[in-house]
């Protein structure tokens, strides 16, 4: 009984845990009170939960809880970096966009290990121009062009959708993957999963070329 | 209000006492060794006793400030005068009412600073802006001083802030100590010093700042 009601607490305190977005810069804040709007500059980090942007300048509203910055950034997130020029950030609905010249470095470290008993670890780049990110789950869409690269393999689409509970990238529209020896394929769609060194084609014409 | 308005307000206060000892407020002896002394039974008394005060300064054809006082004391030889329960008191800036202030009571000293004490309340556009317990205004550099605590409202958000100062000649409430602000009962920011524009009602804080918001 008295165990049962440590538990019910243990959740009941988890699920009440309020989230926080936590700011810190070195340089200047101007706050307009009746805006809500902070504009913070000189070595910006936002700060919520695992998430970290950094950013020089950052202007916040704190009634909408949406961040903005124009003037680069860098999101760290797990094993996750994006860089990009643009960022916006809602912090209610845990959705952010970056833009132009977005890119994303993904490290996976897989079961492999090196002379010195370390896991091995792959890291796939990805660029594009658009990206939408679900800070929550780390899933991402990305648009506007999308190449990824890993190793000397690359693939190109015009979009790209990734799942990370289940490490899977789907990419549509025009996609055409490059493998290590040279090979091409060609098609409507592709499944990379980013730990696997396969990949899945799919879609009614499927073009293969490949050195013999 | 510049330093000769400054200069001149207070003048025109200290003329205002000289003039109320010539007419008659004070005794009649002006021998300062018996001015110095009261009468047994009455050690502590004030000289004289003003009530129902309204004063108004002006410097250059320009009203500079204005105060309604419950009661005035005017000293024995070699004390401040003390002005007891200020209800009204407005500082005018570019010809119009800048900041409104009220205080339980205030003594002016031999070079007319002026000290409020027991429950200060600053206003701007009729609001509350500050509150604290002690506040300084020295006409010489124009500017008001609040050593310990004060709490700075605006626009539903808190400032509290240590050894704060309103420089009457511009349109800013600076502090150089650790300030805690906050907005609503979401948003809380530290940080090292403060810079509050009173007419556009901003903050600015320059120097190292940590903003916590609470989603």
């Amino acid at each position: 009984m008295i165990l049962a009601a440590i538990l019910v607490l243990v959740v009941a305190s988890g699920a009440l845990a309020a989230k926080q977005v936590i700011i810190t810069a070195t340089k200047k804040l101007n706050y307009q009170g009746q805006k809500g709007d902070a504009m913070v500059e000189g070595n910006v980090k936002i700060e919520y939960g695992t998430t970290f942007i950094y950013a020089e300048k950052l202007l916040f509203n704190s009634d909408t809880k949406i961040a903005k910055i124009d003037t680069g950034v860098r999101i760290v997130q797990d094993d996750i970096v994006i860089t990009a020029n643009v960022m916006t950030a809602d912090f209610k609905t845990e959705k952010m966009t970056v833009t132009g010249n977005v890119k994303l470095e993904l490290t996976e470290e897989l079961a492999e290990k090196d002379a010195a008993g370390k896991p091995l670890k792959d890291v796939i780049v990805l660029l594009t121009q658009r990206m939408e990110i679900d800070i929550n789950t780390n899933d991402f869409t990305a648009t506007g062009g999308v190449t990824i690269t890993k190793d000397k393999q690359k693939a190109q689409a015009a979009e790209a959708r990734y799942i990370d509970a289940e490490s899977k990238m789907t990419l549509t529209k025009g996609v055409v993957i490059t493998t290590v020896d040279g090979d091409t394929v060609k098609s409507d769609s592709a499944i990379i999963y980013t730990d696997k060194e396969t990949f899945e084609a799919e879609g009614e014409k499927i073009e293969i070329n490949f050195t013999v | 209000m510049n330093l000769k308005a400054g200069i001149a307000a207070f003048a025109v206060l200290a003329v205002a006492f000289a003039a109320m000892y010539y007419y008659g407020f004070v005794r009649e002896s002006t021998d300062p060794l018996q001015a110095t002394e009261a009468p047994p039974g009455q050690e502590g008394m004030p000289e004289v006793l003003i009530k129902g005060l309204s004063m108004s300064s002006w410097a250059d054809g320009e009203k500079v400030w204005e105060m309604e006082v419950e009661s005035m004391e005017l000293p024995r030889f070699g004390r401040n005068a003390v002005l007891n329960n200020i209800t009204k008191g407005v500082i005018y800036r570019q010809q119009g009412p800048y900041l409104g202030f009220k205080a339980g009571r205030a003594s002016v000293d031999g070079r007319n600073r002026m000290q409020f004490t027991e429950g200060v309340v600053v206003s701007s556009e009729g609001k509350t802006l500050m509150t604290t317990e002690s506040m300084s205004w020295d006409p010489a550099t124009q500017k008001v001083h609040i050593p310990g605590y004060a709490e700075v409202t605006a626009d539903g958000g808190t400032v509290k802030a240590k050894d704060l100062v309103v420089d009457l000649n511009d349109e800013y409430i600076y502090t150089t100590a650790d300030i805690i602000a906050k907005q609503g009962d979401n948003v809380s920011i530290t940080a090292g010093n403060m810079r509050y524009s009173v007419t556009r009602r901003e903050m600015e804080i320059i120097g190292p700042l940590r903003i916590v918001i609470d989603l």
